[in-house]
């Protein structure tokens, strides 16, 4: 340490200063994060009422123009607006990773809770074929899943779905377990109360900050699958546009009409840096109250 | 001249204080006990004098060791005086030494950061460590990891490493609360020991008054970051037999 | 380390040699190199006038010329013909090509079990007789003029019994060109032949590199990897290269007719009014100026202009919105409809897909456009005839008998345009030949059967010092005999040599294996280390099961995408048999797991090899990219999260922390992207895309790999740093890193000898999953980079319906994540002594 004073966060206090004392400041990163993600929702929602211009409308005559104040981003080869595309885009991207996210809780969360709640055969069950899925490289499998239900954005979400299920299930089963050892888990228990009823009605809501925090990064990792599966072709089908499409169709004309290229994947990056940073702002928030109740 | 001289002591984290302007004072060769419930701030005394308070925290006064103020120093200097001129024995055995390193590497490695020695050198150094603090060869090798030992082992081992130096002064912060009591009464005798042995001082930290009556020439009570009693052990305890309690 | 000491090794630059090396690149790989049984075009494509030759051959101009026949005489009548073949003519193994080849070659198309996808073409012939060795009879069931011509296309190249049947994987022909070798997923290379009857061809060795993806070929001719790129695939790229002096473009006519093929045999789409409504619909120069950049000519009929009695008939559906309105109107769709495009995935066929649908949308009929691709494409369009409308482009010229069978996709039917076609096909006299030509087309406009689009323009990119290649194309071929350069200077784009120097890096791995496995025991205690190796063995077989069933619903016949556009249904079924697809499941699956353990992994269905040697070919690329990208995610990402761990706080910390949010961030093509655009093309530093191969040294091998280790790695390492900084920082709030401390290190001296070992736990975990990861994961940079690798092997499998090497791959990916764990539960020992078993 330099001298006594330091400026350094608080993060690794090592004498007997209590966390409770600790003031959690909203880190500038959350702030980014939160108005990164709002700026995609809020573009996405917009684009349901009104874009720059229609996506769907194609207009030779006005292919490829660079970027100018009547086109912020450009043209693509079809003449059609690239900020515009981009907005409805972010819908594509947002709501296939949203659902995909919420299968992968919605399923593996209660299956970690049913296996932290069964010891033995279930939980030796759920988590085998946890790791049954875990072997599979997700990306190839959900190439294989498009190829064999088709392309698409339902088939996309499905496919990225599947992949998140162990995820939740394996963090609910840890936190879980750690609680299921609680005084309070016992005096429920000696209450007469099932373990399906502790599972949901003590155990969930002690690990909902958690959930809440894997699935903002899971969720920033499906958008970069649902980019790539439609970099691929099989994400969501034209006209509906998608940027993982936008950034393959650009790929030929990267020479000449670069911007083709750069918005779309700024736009993905801009999305998923915004989660991890509210991901990462949300356990700085809630972290130390999880951890003391570990 | 006193050893150490603590004169003014504040700390305060983020405004609140956990110091309030504390001074006292050790000799060579006497043991102090450091007395008060916990978080009175006896180890962020003890933590202030190695130079080792937490990031945040805010420090003022003075601390003299061997009649150079050493408060105002930079971290490198400072690391010259710990485990040189100050060693410390921290209060939990199972977590204090390093799970991956060797026992022996881990006491060699204070004699080869203070003294241009070979690995050799501080090899049998460490190894004569380890029969001063009673872990004798063949039963206990410079390569036994800690999860190998048991807590009381592991606490020799920490000894070991605080006093492989021979410091001047040893600052011990409840070495002997994780113990189970016959350990305890071991660990006591070989650190009193050690210490007489080699005429260092030693800054017991505890909230144990029974330790305190056994171990200490002189106790220093603490409460709320501030000193409240000092005096020599024996009739100090007599007289406020109630005035600290077991937490 | 070992990388560098590599490139040290392999050093030394490639010495200027004279041009007798030409790259070129084609778009599609042939799934074998038999033209006469798996007629793809992409077959052609490579041998067709290079290796093999057919008795006659069809000219640029597309005019019948003769090659292996020196001459023929036709019986008035046309039932009969004798072929005079060319003396001297021998084969590439030293056979010598005589009148019992020809009778061989031609009986074989004609087999039962013959799987000749133009085998149609050749049904009127009754039987062929040897009159001497170098005279031939063929007798025929019915007239027909057209057989000297049909006998030029690549289904009718003359093959020897001798060498037969090897010819899917070693062709031998008596072309100029002999086949040297074939790194699949790759390049195929050939070398001139010094005993050829013909004159001597000008170039020593060709190599044609297989560049699939319309980006990649842009890169591959800018960087130089290839001479030339006939069929180039990305018109929107044409303008920028004629800007560039290195290269000229060359656009030539192709017997290539795109259609907006419709579903006659289903309603609305039976009724010729709302056909013509389509065709009035659409805007041909709009398709061809935005899915063709404007190359290409309208047609109005399925003639392309160099056919004999061409009409142009493009003026009949003018782009007429309301005319089309009107016609909807009157079939009794006032109110529109809605209709379903598949379109295959070729970018001619997406694009134009994208522009009709909106075009259609504007006359109320709605488009839902599905991009399919070719096994799907063939299996629901092509063979099921579930479809209303789609895009194709049809290759093979004066295709005009497709319209009068009944049982071909689009499913026309008009008995009067048979009629046409038979008169046409016994008729002798030119005149009376293109007089039934144009009134078989404008029979084709009137029903407006398909949408006629345009005819495809053949867009040659080339060196501008490499001459003789063919501009105009009437026939799928790269004719290669004419071509030359100009100058003689070192031919920038690098020629790949076989590379068999994998049988070392197998014994290496054995080895490794062998001692890491000998460590665990002696550690863990065999015991425990076979409980793990039974834990992940039980996943192993779970994962097999998985794998086998998800492959054997993916919809789509390998047989059918194997044979091509216009294979019958027969020879099909012969392939289906031939390829073991009718067994039942169980014994399947038992062979299957079988073979595995015996280290069979089958034969791949379209490339005829063992799937081990394929796979062991793409581990070459892949091993060595993953072990890269490794190597960089784990040198650039492991510093990076110590410094800023070390940084706790500081400026340094919250710019590096930035930064590993932004690269967790980017996708890891587009990175690919951007660094092409600037490394590839404004630098020129690296070659965008294409593996030369092991066998030039390791040194360029080595750079091929660089930009897509570097894209595959950059997210990874971001991942790494950040789980380095966490673990650093949680273990920098251990207690004996206190204890370190007060022994007087400082703090960065405590987290190198303490803290950083122990926080390698958590790090270590993440490494392990990098692995398999980055094998598998390098499938989207694989395709970005067009490499040769294991993803993109399993991916054009899958597109192929090559399943036995879509399993294969899948389980051995499946048992790479597994191995990856395994191994890091014994580094997990080797950095915590913890887990070791106790040694006394």
């Amino acid at each position: 340490m330099k001298g006594a004073v330091d400026k350094a966060p608080f993060d690794d206090v090592a004498g007997d200063i209590s966390p409770h004392e600790r003031k959690i400041p909203v880190s500038t990163g959350f702030i980014i994060g939160f108005a990164l993600t709002a700026g995609a929702l809020l573009a996405a929602l917009i684009s349901f009422v009104w874009t720059p211009y229609d996506v769907e409308s194609i207009d030779i005559g006005q292919k490829l123009l660079a970027p100018s104040w009547a086109h912020p981003f450009g043209t693509d080869h079809f003449g059609r607006d690239v900020l515009s595309m981009i907005m409805v885009g972010a819908r594509n991207s947002l709501a296939v990773a949203l659902i995909a996210v919420l299968i992968g809780a919605g399923i593996g969360a209660p299956l970690g809770l049913l296996a932290a709640a069964r010891r033995g055969v279930v939980s030796e069950i759920v988590m085998r074929s946890n790791d049954v899925v875990f072997a599979f490289p997700s990306l190839l499998m959900a190439i294989m899943i498009t190829a064999v239900f088709g392309p698409g954005a339902i088939n996309a979400i499905i496919a990225i779905g599947i992949f998140n299920i162990p995820v939740f299930a394996r963090v609910a089963r840890g936190a879980a377990l750690g609680v299921w050892e609680k005084e309070y888990i016992l005096a429920a228990r000696t209450a007469g109360k099932t373990q399906f009823e502790i599972s949901f009605q003590h155990v969930l809501p002690n690990l909902f900050g958690l959930l809440v925090i894997q699935a903002a990064i899971q969720f920033a990792l499906a958008v970069v699958a649902e980019a790539g599966l439609s970099y691929m072709g099989l994400g969501a089908q034209p006209p509906m546009p998608s940027w993982g499409r936008m950034l393959s169709e650009a790929q030929t004309m990267i020479g000449f009409a670069p911007w083709l290229a750069i918005f779309p994947g700024l736009a993905i990056m801009l999305v998923v840096f915004g989660f991890g940073l509210l991901g990462d702002g949300l356990r700085d928030y809630l972290d130390p109250r999880i951890r003391q109740e570990r | 001249m006193a050893l150490l001289t603590i004169k003014e002591l504040t700390i305060s984290f983020g405004g609140a204080p956990v110091l309030n302007s504390i001074s006292f004072a050790i000799e060579r060769g006497e043991v102090v006990a450091l007395a008060g419930e916990s978080g009175s701030g006896k180890s962020m005394t003890a933590l202030a004098v190695m130079g080792l308070l937490p990031p945040g925290a805010v420090m003022s006064g003075e601390i003299v060791f061997d009649g150079s103020v050493i408060s105002d120093l930079d971290e490198k200097a400072r690391c010259v005086y710990r485990g040189k001129k100050i060693g410390m024995i921290f209060q939990e055995p199972m977590t204090a030494l390093n799970p991956v390193m060797t026992i022996g590497e881990q006491i060699a490695e204070v004699v080869r950061l203070h003294r241009k020695t070979t690995r050799a050198d501080a090899n049998a150094a460490a190894r004569e460590m380890l029969d001063r603090v009673g872990l004798h060869a063949p039963r206990f090798t410079l390569g036994h990891y800690p999860h190998q030992l048991s807590g009381g082992q592991r606490q020799r081992v920490a000894i070991a490493i605080a006093l492989a130096l021979r410091p001047d002064l040893i600052i011990a912060d409840e070495p002997t609360t994780a113990l189970d009591v016959s350990t305890q009464a071991e660990i006591l005798d070989l650190l009193r020991r050690l210490v007489r042995e080699d005429g260092a001082s030693l800054v017991f930290i505890t909230h144990d008054l029974g330790v305190v009556a056994e171990i200490a020439d002189r106790v220093v009570v603490m409460n709320k970051g501030e000193i409240v009693e000092t005096g020599r052990s024996r009739r100090y305890f007599r007289r406020r037999r109630i005035h600290t309690r077991r937490c | 380390m070992f990388l560098i000491g590599a490139i040290f090794v392999a050093g030394g630059f490639e010495s200027a040699c004279a041009r007798d090396i030409l790259v070129i690149g084609t778009p599609l790989e042939p799934p074998n190199l038999d033209p006469a049984s798996g007629a793809a075009a992409a077959v052609d494509t490579v041998v067709y006038g290079n290796i093999f030759e057919g008795l006659t051959q069809i000219t640029q101009t597309g005019e019948v010329a003769p090659l292996l026949a020196e001459s023929w005489d036709a019986s008035p009548d046309r039932m009969s013909y004798i072929f005079h073949l060319r003396h001297g003519v021998h084969f590439h193994d030293g056979t010598s090509f005589d009148a019992e080849d020809v009778k061989f070659t031609i009986d074989r198309i004609l087999a039962p079990d013959s799987t000749n996808a133009q085998k149609a073409l050749y049904q009127p012939i009754k039987s062929v007789e040897v009159l001497d060795p170098y005279t031939v009879q063929i007798s025929l069931s019915r007239p027909a003029s057209e057989l000297p011509y049909v006998l030029g296309w690549g289904d009718a190249v003359m093959v020897a019994p001798e060498s037969v049947a090897t010819a899917a994987t070693q062709p031998v022909g008596t072309g100029p060109y002999k086949f040297m070798n074939w790194r699949r997923g790759d390049s195929l290379t050939l070398s001139a032949n010094d005993d050829y009857w013909g004159a001597a061809p000008h170039i020593r060795t060709v190599e044609f590199k297989f560049i699939g993806d319309a980006a990649a070929a842009y890169s591959a001719l800018k960087a130089g990897d290839v001479d030339a790129f006939p069929n180039y695939p990305a018109p929107e790229n044409v303008a920028d290269f004629e800007r560039d002096p290195r290269f000229k473009v060359v656009v030539g006519a192709s017997e290539g007719k795109v259609i907006l093929a419709i579903n006659n045999r289903k309603a609305p789409l039976n009724n010729v009014l709302v056909r013509r409504a389509i065709s009035h619909a659409i805007d041909r120069e709009a398709v061809i100026d935005g899915a063709m950049f404007g190359f290409g000519e309208p047609i109005g009929s399925h003639f392309t202009r160099s056919t004999p009695g061409f009409e142009d008939l493009t003026g009949k559906y003018p782009h007429d919105q309301a005319r089309a309105r009107a016609l909807l109107t009157q079939a009794g769709y006032k109110e529109g409809l809605s209709l379903t495009l598949r379109a295959p995935p070729r970018p001619y066929a997406r694009r134009a897909a994208e522009i009709i649908a909106a075009e259609l949308g504007q006359v109320g009929v709605h488009v839902t456009v599905e991009n399919l691709e070719w096994a799907q494409w063939l299996d629901q369009v092509f063979t099921r005839h579930d479809f209303d409308l789609t895009i194709v482009e049809h290759v093979e010229p004066m295709d005009f008998g497709i319209y009068a069978r009944d049982d071909y996709y689009f499913g026309y039917a008009n008995a009067a345009y048979k009629k046409l076609y038979s008169e046409y096909q016994v008729a002798i006299a030119n005149d009376e030949r293109s007089a039934l030509l144009r009134r078989m087309q404008e029979t084709l406009a009137d029903d407006a059967v398909n949408a006629f689009l345009y005819q495809s323009a053949r867009i040659t990119i080339l060196r501008n010092d490499l001459n003789g290649l063919w501009a105009d194309m009437p026939v799928p071929a790269t004719i290669l005999a004419n071509a030359y350069f100009t100058t003689d200077a070192a031919s920038p784009a690098r020629q790949g040599k076989s590379s068999s120097g994998g049988a070392w890096v197998g014994w290496l791995l054995l080895a490794v294996g062998a001692a890491i496995l000998a460590y665990a025991a002696r550690r863990l205690g065999a015991a425990s280390l076979g409980a793990r190796f039974g834990a992940h063995a039980a996943t192993l077989v779970a994962a097999s099961i998985v794998i086998f069933t998800m492959v054997q619903v993916v919809p789509g016949d390998p047989a059918a995408y194997m044979m091509g556009l216009n294979a019958n249904p027969e020879a099909v079924a012969a392939l289906r048999e031939q390829l073991g697809l009718n067994g039942p499941l169980l014994s399947r699956y038992a062979d299957w797991t079988l073979g595995l353990i015996r280290g069979d992994f089958g034969t791949s269905y379209t490339y005829e090899v063992p799937v081990g040697q394929l796979v062991a070919e793409r581990l070459n690329v892949s091993g060595p990219l993953a072990l890269m990208a490794m190597a960089f995610s784990i040198i650039i990402g492991i510093p990076v999260g110590v410094i800023a761990a070390s940084r706790r706080g500081g400026a340094i910390d919250t710019a590096l922390n930035a930064l590993m949010q932004i690269g967790v961030a980017l996708p890891n093509f587009w990175i690919a992207m951007l660094l092409i655009m600037v490394f590839s093309i404004q630098l020129q530093w690296f070659s965008a895309g294409g593996f030369s191969g092991w066998g030039n040294g390791a040194l360029p091998a080595l750079r091929d790999l660089f930009l897509p280790a570097l894209a595959l790695a950059a997210p990874q390492a971001a991942i790494l740093a950040r789980v380095m900084r966490s673990a650093l920082l949680d273990t920098m709030n251990e207690d004996y890193v206190r204890t370190a401390r007060a022994k007087g290190l400082t703090r960065d001296q405590a987290m190198w000898r303490h803290a950083l070992r122990n926080a390698m736990i958590p790090v270590l975990t993440i490494i392990g999953l990098q692995f398999p990861f980055l094998l598998a994961g390098g499938i989207i940079i694989e395709n970005v980079f067009s490499l040769p690798g294991l993803g993109r092997l399993v991916f054009q499998a899958i597109i192929q319906r090559d399943l036995i090497v879509v399993q294969s791959v899948v389980f051995l990916l499946v048992l790479a994540v597994i191995l990856a764990a395994f191994l890091i539960d014994i580094a997990y020992v080797g950095v915590d002594p913890r887990l070791r078993s106790a040694r006394r």
